[in-house]
């Protein structure tokens, strides 16, 4: 990881709630996994009606609304799983019943959350 | 009656003034240089500050009455004050006066369990009076308003804010059991059944003479002792949070859980509220594409698990249903849930609590226009306030509750700025009156009061009111010293 490596939120004061929440927490993971390997890529995220994507770029982390910008992987689905996803817990139960599905490069997505759980300072959980 | 706002005192006789409560309070107690009285003249909000003469600090029910007798000698006005946090320029000092600071009467003197209630000094406060509570075993609970925990329990009482319990017990004006007061006169009185009892216990059976210092601002006396309500603590507690993507369908669903008599207290708060705790100062004036417009919380509590799950059957059955009428609502999402996904969500977790993000920000300015008012007007309302906040570049952070078992409920709108910039506080002061104007045309009442707003809706109050105010104002505070600024004089 670049030791400069920073969280970006593209228009911070439009920004939804959800990318708020997304941003800090990869903030913290960031500070949380040391020199861990971070993903490459980018990563739709569409929770209830809010969307977010996460660009993994050179030295920064691109938090930005809406998932219209390029990506690699997508998750989709209900809002109440997808945050505890991104509180670091994989919702197996709602991956189970279609209340969230992935597209795209599901490594990309593991490793996202793998990162987010570092934020919590313990591994991903089920 | 006229305001009276008399002019500073002349130098000799200020050091007269100064002389006289030196003589009560001893030397250590009297302040009069002049960044102690900025400190007190000023508040949050966009009222323009004032100069008192002098600050004095009471700490015992005898000196309040001694320093009233000395300030009615001097003709001096008097302004009560425990730490100012009112958010409506309640306790700014008109030029001149003498402000009494309450804070170190902070003594808790009883709390009775089998009545439950604990009487208290106007400085106790509501981190300091929970802390007494659990230190020592107590199984009673109070109610919290949203503001800081160093903030008076008594203050908020005696102006009828609202708090985490006052869907099932009313405005916090209600909490109160009885009051001790000193009058301008110097002379110390008591209400409720402590006016022939030992006990506490209640208002009834007397005549309500409490209603005579209640939403009064200080202007009829000094309160020194207080008798709040306070209840049996649940074992269990779940607070979760529904995002919806319309207000009126939030409105419809808080409503509707209101009146379940389920929910310990259920409310909404606007989107910009998520935003400002994760730093954003200034949220823009409208949500991002998706996000929701609200947020509503319900609080959950019971003696068991099987208590606790019957009322989240009923919270789920609640949410069905608006969903089922069409209602676009995300969660319930578990208050643990929030905290791990950030830390920052633990200021919602607990009471009380200081969300510092309305605190602690550029300029540190804060007002507010609340109103109570009918249910059934919370959409129209609600609607003509947005817009009145956005015209002027403020986002939506708005409040709501239903109070009382769902027979009325608070509408509240919260405002941040840069009390440096005139042109903010000039810009609040102008929202505010259009907030005020427009809230109280759709049938809502503003409670904490602040003295411009009063003066703005006179003509609209009945006229009878007025005069009976007045003339109560008159009986008990013949010279028109106590706390001059506030409602009509």
């Amino acid at each position: 990881m670049p030791a400069d490596m920073r969280v970006r939120l593209h228009e911070r004061e439009r920004m939804s709630l959800l990318g708020l929440a997304l941003g800090a927490s990869l903030e913290r993971a960031l500070a949380a996994a040391g020199g861990a390997d971070l993903p490459r890529g980018a990563v739709a995220i569409e929770a209830g009606t809010m969307a977010v994507t996460i660009a993994f770029r050179g030295d920064e982390i691109v938090v930005r609304d809406g998932e219209d910008v390029p990506h690699e992987a997508a998750v989709r689905g209900e809002l109440t799983p997808l945050l505890e996803l991104c509180a670091g817990r994989l919702p197996l139960a709602a991956f189970l019943r279609g209340a969230v599905r992935t597209s795209g490069k599901l490594g990309l997505v593991l490793r996202l959350a793998r990162l987010l759980a570092a934020a919590q300072g313990a591994p991903v959980s089920a | 009656m006229s305001a009276v706002a008399p002019a500073r005192p002349a130098a000799a006789t200020a050091a007269a003034l100064e002389a006289d409560l030196v003589a009560v309070l001893g030397r250590a107690r009297v302040f009069a240089d002049a960044p102690l009285r900025a400190a007190y003249g000023a508040d949050r909000t966009e009222c323009p500050p004032g100069d008192p003469v002098l600050v004095v600090q009471a700490c015992t029910t005898e000196e309040v009455a001694e320093v009233l007798r000395v300030a009615g000698r001097h003709r001096t006005p008097v302004v009560p004050r425990v730490t100012g946090n009112n958010v409506g320029g309640l306790t700014i000092p008109h030029e001149g006066a003498i402000v009494l600071d309450l804070a170190s009467m902070d003594r808790i003197l009883d709390v009775d369990e089998d009545d439950m209630y604990a009487l208290i000094e106007p400085g106790v406060s509501w981190q300091q009076l929970k802390d007494h509570l659990e230190a020592r075993g107590h199984g009673l609970r109070l109610g919290f308003p949203l503001a800081p925990p160093e903030t008076s329990v008594a203050a908020g009482c005696l102006m009828d804010g609202l708090g985490s319990l006052t869907l099932a017990h009313g405005p916090m004006g209600q909490w109160i059991n009885g009051l001790e007061v000193v009058l301008p006169s110097g002379e110390i009185v008591r209400t409720g059944a402590a006016a022939l009892s030992d006990s506490w216990f209640s208002r009834a059976p007397l005549p309500d003479l409490t209603g005579l210092f209640l939403n009064w601002f200080g202007a009829t006396g000094v309160v020194t002792k207080l008798a709040i309500q306070l209840w049996p603590r649940p074992a269990l507690r779940r607070r979760v949070f529904v995002l919806g993507h319309d207000l009126g369908a939030l409105f419809a669903v808080m409503r509707r859980l209101g009146r379940t008599g389920q929910m310990d207290d259920v409310g909404a708060i606007g989107w910009p509220a998520g935003k400002m705790l994760f730093g954003v100062e200034r949220p823009a004036v409208d949500p991002a594409p998706g996000e929701p417009v609200a947020y509503l919380f319900a609080d959950l509590s019971a003696g068991g698990a099987a208590e606790l799950a019957l009322k989240g059957a009923v919270l789920e059955e609640a949410l069905a249903e608006a969903r089922r009428a069409g209602a676009r609502l995300d969660g319930p999402i578990e208050m643990d849930t929030l905290v791990r996904l950030d830390p920052r969500f633990a200021k919602f977790a607990d009471y009380p609590t200081r969300l510092d993000f309305l605190l602690d920000h550029r300029g540190g300015g804060l007002s507010w226009v609340g109103t109570y008012g009918p249910q059934a007007r919370l959409e129209r309302a609600a609607e003509r306030a947005v817009a009145i906040l956005r015209a002027h570049g403020f986002p939506p952070l708005l409040v709501s509750r239903p109070m009382r078992g769902g027979h009325f409920a608070v509408l509240r709108f919260i405002v941040t700025f840069d009390r440096t910039d005139d042109g903010e506080a000039q810009n609040v002061r102008a929202c505010n009156r259009a907030l005020v104007e427009a809230l109280v045309d759709e049938g809502f009442v503003p409670y904490k009061m602040p003295g411009w707003a009063a003066r703005q809706l006179r003509e609209k109050f009945d006229p009878g009111f007025v005069a009976l105010m007045e003339r109560i104002k008159k009986l008990l505070d013949p010279q028109g010293l106590m706390n001059p600024g506030t409602w009509w004089w």
